[in-house]
């Protein structure tokens, strides 16, 4: 069966990826090869109904799925395609309809709109029209280059399904109680949890949660989440925001924690390991430890009240600037040991212009990369690294971490520094 | 934090994650609070299979409930009655302040407010 994808224009790097993990996670065969990149449509060959609806109920880069039934370059192509193929429509006969338009870089007038739903009529369609709750919506997509008021392409087809798209609006940060200046854009992190292949059930765990702009995400998806973070501050007040999307059962807890002195046990094993790990930029590069280690000699044996300073309840631990590439090669380490055979690590990663084509992506051995997407900035860019966590005893080769090393000097002295 | 969370941390200290005593850590000095939650069957059912029943005896133990029975009971065939306790035990029951003890190094972690703090003194990183 022949269905047209209308994805969304923007993010574009992320939109085929995204679609790619669903079908992998929901065993569709998709074959994308009519995708482009300057273009919303894309025509796909599956199955039925049913793979088309699976294929993008999830999706949050897809607005629809729509089932073609005539095609060309002008309407009267279409109209014509339409004609030879009118025993389609025996299942839409006796059904309440609507017809729209969805027009892609142009626009049709009313009247011209109008004109083509009445040169329908040859269908023969019986049910009742009900603009507000149909239940056959048959919609032109047109397809038109920038100030041509002709389209280049027409598709008539029914829609099968829409996506997720609306949850973005719902999850949209403006709205959101608890937020910080690390909160992760709703979209994109809902894209994350795609890339993950999150599911119900799933336990999955944020190492940089910040104030949860990715536990929130998982938690949509009916998964369970465990977050933490070496500052205490965003943790504060961090059921608010589940209670506010009614998933405060899917969140488990949230721990103040150094993720280089993780306190996991390491029989605990994650379906999903999903974060932004810090940069430097707007949080503290830090990990526990005295960055004048000779300030701290003897200090272990401080009274105060005659209790150890370091065992009150007021203690701060003092911290240390560390690298972020130590930190991701942390974090691919823990996800290596920690994920379950199959499942899924998704990490943000900030990149100064680099050619994404010839750039060493890094790898572990026990971790199978996936995909790598591109979100550009005007000065600097934010990569999503994808990997899965391969059956035991399956090893790949490994590249360590390099292509972050200095970006946050390189933030502050080049980008910073040019006026 | 949740009872959940206790059968699954143990002390930070790198040099105690070889010891069989870093976990569970000693509980003491708890304050407890009871948050209502939806139950989840299923997520319930596949937690019980990670959990570690002799770690959450001595953990509830630790603050005062002697109610939970020796043996892990056998989530195949129990009836629901077991398994909402088992959520009430688990996810509802949260210490919101109170004292973790590594039984190995004596390391003192304070859980403030819900949250527990397991960062380390630099002597201990």
């Amino acid at each position: 069966m022949k269905f047209l994808l209308l994805l969304a224009q923007h993010d574009t790097d992320f939109r085929a990826k995204e679609l790619i993990a669903i079908a992998e996670m929901e065993k569709i065969e998709l074959n994308l090869e009519n995708y482009k990149e300057d273009s919303p449509f894309v025509e796909v060959d599956l199955p039925s109904e049913d793979e088309a609806r699976r294929l993008v109920q999830r999706s949050f880069l897809t607005r629809g799925i729509y089932r073609i039934l005539a095609q060309g370059s002008s309407m009267d192509e279409v109209h014509e395609s339409n004609k030879k193929n009118l025993a389609v429509y025996d299942e839409f006969m006796n059904k309440s309809f609507k017809v729209e338009f969805n027009c892609y870089q142009g626009t049709r007038s009313k009247e011209s709109q109008l004109t083509e739903i009445n040169n329908l009529g040859y269908t023969n369609l019986n049910g009742r029209i009900s603009l507000k709750n149909p239940e056959v919506r048959f919609v032109f997509l047109e397809d038109y280059d920038q100030y041509n008021p002709t389209p280049k392409y027409i598709w008539l087809a029914t829609l099968v399904s829409s996506t997720a798209r609306s949850v973005i609006d719902i999850y949209d940060l403006k709205k959101r109680k608890h937020v910080g200046t690390t909160s992760f854009e709703a979209e994109l992190a809902l894209v994350t949890t795609n890339m993950a292949q999150i599911r119900k059930g799933d336990i999955v765990y944020d190492p940089f949660s910040g104030t949860g702009s990715f536990p929130i995400a998982a938690a949509y998806h009916g998964a369970y989440v465990f977050a933490s973070d070496i500052d205490r501050r965003p943790l504060r007040n961090y059921g608010l925001n589940f209670a506010q999307y009614n998933t405060s059962k899917n969140f488990l807890d949230s721990l103040e924690m150094d993720f280089t002195h993780d306190a996991f046990q390491s029989r605990l094993k994650f379906d999903a390991i999903i974060c932004d790990p810090p940069y430097g930029i707007r949080e503290r590069l830090v990990v526990c430890g005295a960055a004048k280690p000779e300030r701290f000699i003897g200090k272990e044996h401080i009274l105060v009240d005659n209790e150890l300073s370091h065992r009150r309840r007021d203690y701060i631990a003092t911290k240390k600037p560390v690298e972020l590439s130590t930190i991701l090669q942390n974090l691919l380490d823990f996800a290596a040991t920690r994920l379950n055979v199959g499942r899924r690590l998704a990490f943000w990663l900030p990149v100064e212009d680099r050619d994404v084509e010839t750039t060493k992506i890094p790898l572990h051995t026990d971790l199978e990369f996936k995909y790598v997407s591109v979100q550009k900035f005007s000065k600097w860019e934010r990569w999503l690294l994808t990997y899965e966590k391969r059956p035991h005893g399956d090893k790949g080769p490994e590249i360590p971490i390099s292509l972050t090393d200095d970006f946050r000097e390189k933030y502050y002295t080049r980008y910073r520094g040019q006026k | 934090m949740k009872l959940l969370t206790t059968n699954f941390v143990q002390c930070a200290v790198k040099s105690c994650s070889s010891s069989s005593n870093c976990f569970p850590l000693h509980f003491t000095e708890c304050e407890l609070v009871h948050e209502d939650l939806e139950f989840d069957e299923d997520f319930i059912k596949n937690v019980m299979v990670k959990i570690d029943w002799p770690a959450l005896l001595s953990v509830t133990r630790d603050i005062g409930n002697n109610s939970l029975p020796e043996e892990k009971p056998n989530i195949e065939s129990c009836d629901e009655q077991v398994l909402r306790d088992l959520h009430l035990v688990l996810l509802e029951t949260q210490i919101k302040d109170g004292k973790m003890i590594c039984k190995n190094c004596d390391h003192l972690y304070h859980i403030k407010n819900t949250i527990p703090n397991f960062l380390l003194p630099p002597h201990l990183a």
